[in-house]
């Protein structure tokens, strides 16, 4: 009688529901998972090294690519590690106007988890519901830096470049009516902060759609109540953070416990789970999304009424402006400092962290008191994640996998950097 | 001229006569429904687009009308990929297999009054027999693909089948118990009488059994377990390209379209008017005429009811699949016959 | 928060007399230098004494202290050769037996869900041939991939690691490519060999390493190359008092 054997299926690296290029090498008896063993580094770009031969700000960008999908909260971590170090403070305004961007980030990246959550769930129709409000903050993104993804928008000392007055528009084309132009183009006649106003205003109806389309459905709750649950204690022991740790019912949240920016002068609430399965993750996103609606919208007022700068005018970090490098040879040659070798950073290390919208993202930072970092390490929420799939997978079957990976919110651009 | 056509039809001989009737009939129905086929796709695109807020294909032909046509160029001209290892035999004869019974089983559809290519007594057992025999294409594609996803999708296609198999062969126990016969042609005459005299009031349950049961006979989300995009890539087919690939692709669309015929049939009174016993809606020639129309349009909602639910629902998985059609389903309808039973001996409604 | 970070400074060092304490002032963290030897027990109560609670390890990582301090910068010997005039490299040039016992550290960041608290505990390798340092993955399961990563990055070994393999490189990658010392262009490049009709490993040829910028070590707010600083916090050897 032959020997009967498990069986071994290799999930990825080019599955549809690998989220990227996740390789899984499962250990199947029948449908039922025996091991996973999650194999990344296939997106493994030595983004900590480059960093280390380049000048501080050159690498901003890079962090955009780190987490493609909530871009500027990684910018932030990184920017923040370097006015540590450098001991200077944003002004306020450029606070704000991070924190708003932060938020939207949080936004963007749910969106685009609930959608792919739902896409390999099944429900194909909420991914579409979802990249529809994308739309709208990539526009913001691309209003704010020219860039709809990778914005590089924040910079050591604030941001790079006030909120602008306008927006960007559809144009017309041969498939689209005039009529729906103009609806289209609609929001978009006023400045960034007025097309922001107009989307918090309509963003919770939005998300009241999903819910109708998910929360209370009952294939939906079938497939996710109960899969992949995570005591606490074990969610803090594996280093979970956001919303894996909240879901599992610890109220920990860096915007609340270790506010950073203006997150202290802002209310909101900080949304915890019961069971720890994939759906009270789901839950806890969900609302989280409600609560960045509500900070954004106080950002908003609080920017409207008061402007000034949004970046420092120590120019041995900010580049000065154009037109005083044209008048001033002091300008002129900060300008060419700092574009061609960078500023020093004082010798140290710091670790700083930001509640991004997947968990803690943190970085550690050395320094010699060179222009370039000697030593950089990200410390990717998605990562711990995703080394405890094995756990949260074992005794499930084939299609929970699935649900597991994308109730983690793995996007491999962090996870192998 | 038509006397000669007539009289030299008739010197042909009986032997090569039936058959070249038949023939005709039987291209009379099976390309209609290949094109029917062809648009049910631009359909779905159309309307899960609408759903999706999309557009969808809008741009070969006026409103993009003949995407499908693009559609089957692309896939005809595709090269035909024999996996390493393949058992090659099966691999090619799979699809066949798959689209053959979905195309047989309309012999017994009748679309009108006794417009039926073949007046079979035992109808549903000829039906039933059919819808049954596609999943071998689906289990030896799965089988002769040397893939471990492939093999999966055939596996869960395998148990999906005989769990809803069951179910749907109980649901039609009911419509065979009320109507008395098995010829569908039958079964539609005894429906007579209006919205309400129609099988799908007192057989309610039957009904929604039946019809979920064709989505899983089908492999219509929520239950595409056997091609789970997001699970297993694409289950069973997902070896195949071009030709074979549509040739899946059509027996899938020709079962949807085969099982919103047998729902409107079993169910819906076939060709027959809603509107018998409406005073003044009866006399309208189109409206309170049975015929035709009245199929095409009540088959028509069944398949937006399917597209409409794939547009709505997230997947289930294996394990529930399975629950729902042997702890749910079955139990319901035999529970269900029981009543159909004291119905049919009590005589009740208009409808025993 | 200072007050809180001074106080859990004061209690680290009653608590640990053989472990290096620095409160950086600036930043206001704290950084905890403990020998290898010591690094487990410390670990241990770092994570179980009510006093600390850091229950959650947050982040694992490698430091390759190569050229710590080096610039990569000169003026004495410009060269009219171009783009990299002025510039020396360091990283590849570096004498690799410089002897420095303490190349290699394994820095792990802690934080305290309790009182709200973070901690960066250091340990040096010692070892700069076989950098050897003891697993935690018992004490803290998170680090786990982080220790296998830092295995994988830097050459580090874990001692009692359950599963030390390679995590972000290829399957049957040679070297570790975050130490300094390693090519920023890597060793070996890849492409398809129409000739033997598959994918070829060769020594790089199609890359000129160089520097687009040299690094340079200045004082903030000076023009003057600073001295860098080469004293590194090292922990005395030996364990805490009370082990």
């Amino acid at each position: 009688m032959p020997e009967i054997q498990n069986y071994t299926m290799n999930f990825g690296p080019q599955h549809p529901a690998a989220h990227g290029v996740l390789r899984l090498v499962l250990e199947l008896d029948g449908e039922v998972i025996q091991r996973a063993d999650p194999h990344v580094g296939l997106l493994h770009r030595a983004t900590e090294k480059l960093a280390e031969n380049k000048p501080f700000n050159q690498s901003i960008g890079y962090m955009d690519r780190l987490d493609y999908v909530s871009m500027m909260c990684n910018e932030h971590g990184y920017v923040l590690a370097i006015e540590k170090l450098l001991g200077i403070e944003p002004p306020l305004r450029a606070q704000y106007i991070r924190v708003m961007f932060d938020e939207i980030t949080r936004i963007l990246n749910h969106l685009m988890w609930l959608g792919a959550h739902g896409l390999d769930i099944g429900a194909m129709t909420v991914f579409l519901y979802c990249f529809r409000e994308r739309e709208a903050l990539m526009d913001c993104y691309e209003a704010v830096s020219g860039a709809r993804m990778h914005a590089t928008y924040y910079r050591p000392g604030g941001v790079a470049r006030e909120l602008p007055d306008y927006m960007p528009q559809y144009q017309p084309s041969p498939y689209r009516s005039k009529r729906e132009l103009e609806r289209m183009n609609a929001a978009r006649q006023g400045g960034l902060l007025d097309f922001i106003e107009a989307f918090t205003d309509s963003f919770p109806s939005r998300v009241d759609e999903y819910e109708t389309l998910l929360t209370d459905n009952r294939i939906w709750k079938q497939r996710l109540v109960g899969i992949g649950v995570v005591e606490p204690e074990r969610a803090i022991e594996l280093g979970f953070t956001g919303p894996m740790l909240r879901g599992s019912g610890v109220e920990w949240d860096l915007r609340k416990m270790q506010p950073y920016e203006v997150y202290d002068r802002l209310d909101f609430d900080i949304p915890v789970g019961v069971t720890g399965d994939c759906y009270d993750r789901y839950l806890v996103r969900v609302e989280e999304m409600r609560q960045s609606n509500r900070i954004i919208r106080q950002c908003v007022d609080w920017l409207r009424a008061n402007p000034g700068p949004v970046m420092l005018d120590n120019h041995k970090v900010t580049p000065p402006r154009r037109e005083e490098m044209k008048g001033d040879m002091e300008s002129l040659i900060h300008h060419f400092k700092l574009f061609t070798e960078g500023y020093s950073v004082p010798a140290g290390e710091v670790y700083a962290a930001v509640e991004a919208p997947k968990g803690e993202f943190g970085v550690y930072l050395i320094s010699d008191g060179a222009n370039k970092p000697y030593r950089l390490k990200v410390r990717p929420p998605g990562f711990p994640h995703l080394a405890a799939m094995d756990e949260m997978v074992r005794g499930h079957m084939l299609a929970d996998v699935v649900a597991v990976i994308s109730t983690l919110d793995v996007v491999f651009g962090e996870i192998d950097r | 001229m038509w006397e000669m056509l007539n009289s030299g039809w008739a010197a042909v001989p009986e032997i090569v006569r039936t058959p070249s009737v038949i023939l005709l009939q039987i291209m009379a129905i099976v390309l209609p429904l290949l094109g029917v086929v062809a648009y049910l796709t631009y359909a779905e695109r159309r309307v899960i687009g609408f759903a999706q807020l999309r557009v969808g294909p809008n741009r070969v032909g006026w409103a993009g009308l003949l995407q499908p046509i693009a559609d089957a160029l692309k896939l005809m001209f595709k090269e035909i990929v024999l996996p390493a290892n393949a058992s090659r035999f099966l691999f090619v004869t799979a699809p066949v297999l798959s689209f053959m019974p979905a195309l047989l089983a309309w012999a017994v559809i009748p679309f009108a009054d006794g417009a039926l290519l073949a007046d079979i007594d035992a109808g549903i057992l000829y039906v039933l027999a059919l819808t049954s025999f596609g999943v071998y294409g689906v289990i030896l594609a799965g089988w002769a693909s040397n893939s471990k996803y492939a093999f999966l999708g055939a596996m869960r296609a395998a148990a999906q089948v005989v769990a809803y198999e069951l179910a749907m062969g109980f649901a039609l126990v009911g419509v065979l118990m009320a109507a008395g016969s098995l010829n569908l042609n039958d079964i539609v005459r005894a429906q007579a009488g209006g919205f309400f005299h129609w099988y799908w009031l007192p057989l309610l349950p039957l009904f929604v059994v039946y019809f979920v049961s064709g989505l899983a006979e089908t492999f219509r989300l929520p239950f595409d377990m056997a091609e789970g995009e997001s699970e297993i890539v694409a289950g069973f087919h997902v070896e195949y390209a071009g030709m074979g690939f549509a040739m899946f692709f059509l027996a899938e669309y020709a079962n949807m379209a085969l099982i919103s015929a047998l729902t409107a049939t079993f169910f819906f009174g076939g060709w027959l008017s809603p509107l018998h016993g409406v005073p003044v809606l009866e006399s309208v020639p189109l409206l309170g005429g049975d015929g035709f129309h009245w199929f095409a349009l009540k088959t028509a909602f069944f398949l937006f009811c399917f597209l409409w639910i794939r547009a709505t629902f997230p997947r289930y998985r294996y394990d529930q699949i399975m629950r729902l059609g042997w702890k749910v389903f079955i139990p319901l309808t035999i529970v269900w016959l029981v009543v159909v039973t004291l119905f049919v001996t009590t005589g009740f409604g208009p409808w025993f | 928060m200072s007050e809180a970070i001074k106080q859990l400074a004061e209690r680290l060092r009653s608590r640990f007399p053989g472990a290096a304490v620095q409160h950086d002032e600036r930043v206001d963290q704290i950084t905890v230098v403990v020998h290898r030897a010591a690094l487990r027990e410390t670990a241990l109560m770092l994570r179980d004494a009510p006093e600390f609670a850091f229950r959650q390890l947050i982040d694992l990582c490698g430091v390759d202290y190569l050229a710590y301090g080096d610039d990569e910068w000169t003026t004495q010997r410009a060269t009219t050769r171009g783009f990299s005039r002025g510039v020396r490299r360091y990283a590849g040039e570096q004498d690799p037996d410089r002897g420095d016992p303490h190349r290699f550290a394994v820095v792990y960041h802690l934080l305290s869900l309790d009182h709200n608290q973070r901690l960066r505990l250091r340990v040096f390798a010692e070892d700069t041939d076989f950098p050897v340092v003891a697993s935690v993955v018992d004490i803290w399961p998170a680090a786990d991939w982080f220790e296998r990563e830092a295995f994988d990055l830097f050459g580090i070994h874990f001692e009692d690691h359950p599963d030390l393999r390679r995590l972000l490189t290829d399957y049957g990658f040679v070297g570790h490519p975050f130490r300094k010392d390693f090519p920023l262009i890597g060793n070996v490049e890849v492409r398809y060999d129409p000739d033997r009709g598959r994918v070829v490993y060769e020594p790089v040829t199609s890359i000129e390493p160089r520097v687009l910028v040299p690094k340079v070590i200045r004082a903030p707010g000076h023009e003057q190359p600073m001295a860098p600083p080469t004293e590194l916090p090292v922990a005395p050897p030996g364990g805490p008092a009370d082990a």
